[in-house]
């Protein structure tokens, strides 16, 4: 075949490969429903070898009709995109867009009716299946070769992000890696789009990589001179009971830290870890605390991020809300960088506070994840439970990731989780204070509240019974009660930057930023 | 003769009942009201695809109606007792108080509908995350969770209330995933809540809208 002069412009490669992206999923949906379908109506009679493509399929689990409805977007998509010359009619494509709207909805709807861990996956995946036909339909209404407009480009990522976020980009065929993949041939066909609120201020022009390739040695000299995040500090605990901090230590005597047998068999004590995340590019070439440097991996601040509005999750009108990263940083974690000329402004004018907590970034965002390292002392064998095997969970392939970031003040109300964790402070600083299992008795668990199981959670908040903050519910007016849990013992310490602390299966913890923006990841062990 | 007119979602053509329905394209929703059924035998009953499911109760003896929204269901007694259960989460869309003695996951009996003015309770219906019931005396009273899905209807409260709708008697009341249409003792069809599948004609709106069925001599279909 002879070579076509390059008449095209330079990134007609990953749009040509984003198109075909596109299709191959639609005719692949189409294929895998209708094989659903079939064994729906010959499984009884004939128990025939299920079909190969069926393999890592759930979609069976929503229904016939709705099966049928997918399969029939599906087909239409794939028809008129990748025979005809000519764009498909108005009406046609947006009864397209209505009706995988719909399947949006009615799967969304499951999300609501079910307790996330009880929702069957064929609801996570017919979301995720629609949303990919929902991009790619939005994809291929736009002609080749011609930019998108920003409305048009919003519309696709909040499609997939949401796929991401909400439904955990579900289905072993397309899913996750479909997303992943679409994603970035999306960054790379349109790298120098204009921002979608160039007032921010947080980079110019200039400063800004126009394709992730470039990001190389010259990282550091690319983002020296952008602005970093605030580094003021609004209120400061002092530390009475400090956690013992030492120097990284070797992978054996981590080892030997977890499997210690402290006295009456209470397991083993939080530690402070330090230089253990010196070399994480996160904190060195690819710096997090520079704003510019995430909006150019959240393609321009676009990508869409769960944020926690309110001060902490147990607080009255707490909610949440999905947003695109770039109106998170502006918003509620630095308003002072979106408007440098207007510092003073009053607190009280400042919005609620909005916090991205326990998101597994680093999954839905794979480009930072090549920012952190897993630390080895992830892999592990940690005891049990000290006091309650029964909290005791099934050990992780690979440990789970969850990252944080948010305004002062913003805290995590005294909790414990299931599992041993390293919490590894890359940006900004945290004061976090720490209640052994053995005081369980005297945390006051919460019990379920409002259907939801609350018994992790602790009545007391640390910040009002210390008089750091002012009461936002109803307070504790026994005084008894708040004498005696005044003394029962535990450890406290502030996270600087490049500190990990390991908390210990079962430790009740209660965390607060200090600093303006904070961001840390938590690592839990196992596996 | 009577004549069925329907508006809404019809993503199977569930709101088609004509034999031999051209097949190959996909069908559009209908956004007016439109005649989709003529019946000289009559119309015994029509039940709304995805929204109702009746299915009787080994709890009660004297039940003559159950019908289930999302999370739960809500059940009625021949002497006019409603009785809700389901999902703790969503208790708001129990119409009543729980406690140890009354969980959300028992049936148990919404006591704001017992003595009402206008009699007791003779029909209800239930969809989404909204609950109705109509009085004897044709009043409505609604209850539910106003901000699960787009604006359903204004001041819509955990706890049964009287909905008035031009100070009308409402015949009948039907609930939709996220839409409620009233059939008024005068005849007049009035509907509120969300439009995108044409439920509502013209536009989502939160307030009772009286909406106007075409020409009885209206071409069918």
């Amino acid at each position: 075949m002879p070579t076509k002069p390059n008449l095209n412009p330079p990134m007609a490669e990953e749009n040509d490969q984003l198109r075909a992206l596109c299709l191959s999923a639609a005719k692949d949906l189409h294929a895998e429903c209708l094989a659903v379908l079939e064994e729906g109506n010959d499984s009884i009679e004939s128990g025939n070898e299920p079909h190969q493509v069926l393999a890592g399929s759930h979609i069976s689990g929503c229904g016939k009709p709705l099966v049928q409805l997918l399969q029939r977007q599906a087909d239409k998509l794939f028809q008129v995109y990748s025979f005809s010359p000519l764009a498909p009619l108005d009406e046609t494509l947006a009864l397209l867009k209505r009706r995988l709207d719909d399947l949006i909805t009615i799967s969304y709807s499951k999300f609501y009716a079910y307790p996330f861990k009880d929702l069957p996956v064929c609801w996570r995946q017919l979301y995720t299946d629609a949303s990919i036909m929902k991009f790619a339909c939005l994809y291929l209404s736009c002609p080749p070769a011609s930019q998108p407009s920003t409305v048009l480009l919003d519309e696709m990522v909040w499609s997939l992000d949401r796929a991401l976020i909400l439904a955990g980009a579900a289905g072993e065929r397309r899913g996750r890696r479909w997303i992943d993949k679409a994603f970035s041939l999306l960054e790379n066909a349109w790298p120098a789009l204009p921002r979608p609120d160039d007032a921010h201020g947080l980079e110019s022009d200039h400063t800004r990589p126009h394709k992730r390739r470039r990001l190389s040695d010259e990282s550091i000299k690319l983002w020296r001179d952008t602005p970093s995040f605030s580094t003021h500090e609004v209120f400061t605990p002092p530390i009475k009971l400090p956690v013992k901090r030492i120097q990284a230590i070797s992978l054996e005597r981590f080892q030997a830290h977890l499997s210690q047998q402290t006295e009456k068999g209470r397991g083993p004590l939080p530690l402070v870890i330090s230089g253990l995340s010196d070399e994480w590019p996160a904190r060195t070439t690819h710096p997090w605390d520079k704003p510019a440097y995430l909006l150019s991996r959240t393609f321009g601040g676009r990508r869409l991020v769960p944020v926690e509005l309110g001060r902490s999750y147990v607080d009255e009108g707490w909610g949440q809300k999905i947003i695109p990263f770039g109106e998170f940083l502006a918003n509620y974690i630095d308003p002072a960088t979106r408007e440098p000329a207007n510092e003073q402004t009053p607190p009280d004018k400042i919005r609620k506070i909005g916090y991205l907590a326990q998101h597994q970034l680093l999954t839905q965002l794979p480009q930072l994840c090549s920012d952190i390292t897993v630390p080895d002392y992830c892999y592990t064998v940690p005891p049990g439970h000290p006091t309650d095997p029964s909290q005791d969970q099934p050990e992780l392939d690979t440990p789970q990731l969850n990252a944080w970031l948010g305004p002062p003040g913003t805290i995590t109300p005294l909790h414990t989780d299931p599992y041993h964790n390293l919490l590894v402070q890359v940006v900004g600083r945290k004061y976090v204070r720490l209640y052994a299992p053995h005081e369980t008795p005297r945390m006051r668990a919460r019990g379920k509240e409002g259907g939801v199981e609350m018994a992790n959670t602790s009545k007391w908040d640390v910040g009002v019974f210390e008089g750091w903050d002012d009461p936002e519910g109803e307070e504790e007016t026994d005084e008894r009660k708040r004498e005696d849990f005044g003394k029962v013992d535990y450890l406290e310490c502030i996270l600087d930057p490049g500190d990990t602390l390991y908390i210990p299966i079962g430790f009740w913890h209660y965390v607060r930023g200090l600093t303006v923006a904070r961001q840390n990841v938590g690592l839990d062990i196992g596996g | 003769m009577e004549e069925l007119y329907a508006t809404g979602f019809n993503a199977w053509n569930q709101l088609r009942f004509e034999e031999g329905a051209d097949s190959s394209d996909e069908p559009d929703d209908i956004s007016s009201f439109t005649c989709v059924l003529r019946d000289d035998e009559g119309i015994d009953a029509v039940w709304p695809f995805f929204s109702y499911t009746l299915e009787s109760f080994a709890g009660f003896s004297d039940v003559v109606q159950v019908v289930a929204y999302d999370t739960g269901f809500a059940a009625l007694s021949s002497t006019g007792q409603v009785y809700t259960w389901g999902d703790e989460r969503f208790a708001i869309c129990l119409g009543r108080d729980t406690d140890d003695d009354n969980p959300a996951h028992r049936p148990a009996l919404v006591e704001d509908l017992q003595d009402l003015p206008t009699g007791r309770i003779v029909k209800i219906a239930a969809a989404g995350y909204i609950l109705a019931a109509l009085t004897a005396g044709n009043d409505l009273y609604c209850w539910g969770h106003p901000g699960r899905s787009s604006p359903t209807l204004n001041g819509l409260t955990d706890r049964p209330s009287p909905i008035d709708i031009d100070d009308n008697d409402i015949a009948d009341v039907g609930v939709g995933e996220s839409h409620l249409i009233a059939l008024t003792s005068g005849g007049q069809v009035y509907v509120v809540g969300d439009n995108t599948n044409g439920q509502l004609v013209d536009s989502t709106n939160s307030s009772w809208t009286e909406k106007f069925l075409p020409n009885r001599t209206e071409e069918f279909g």
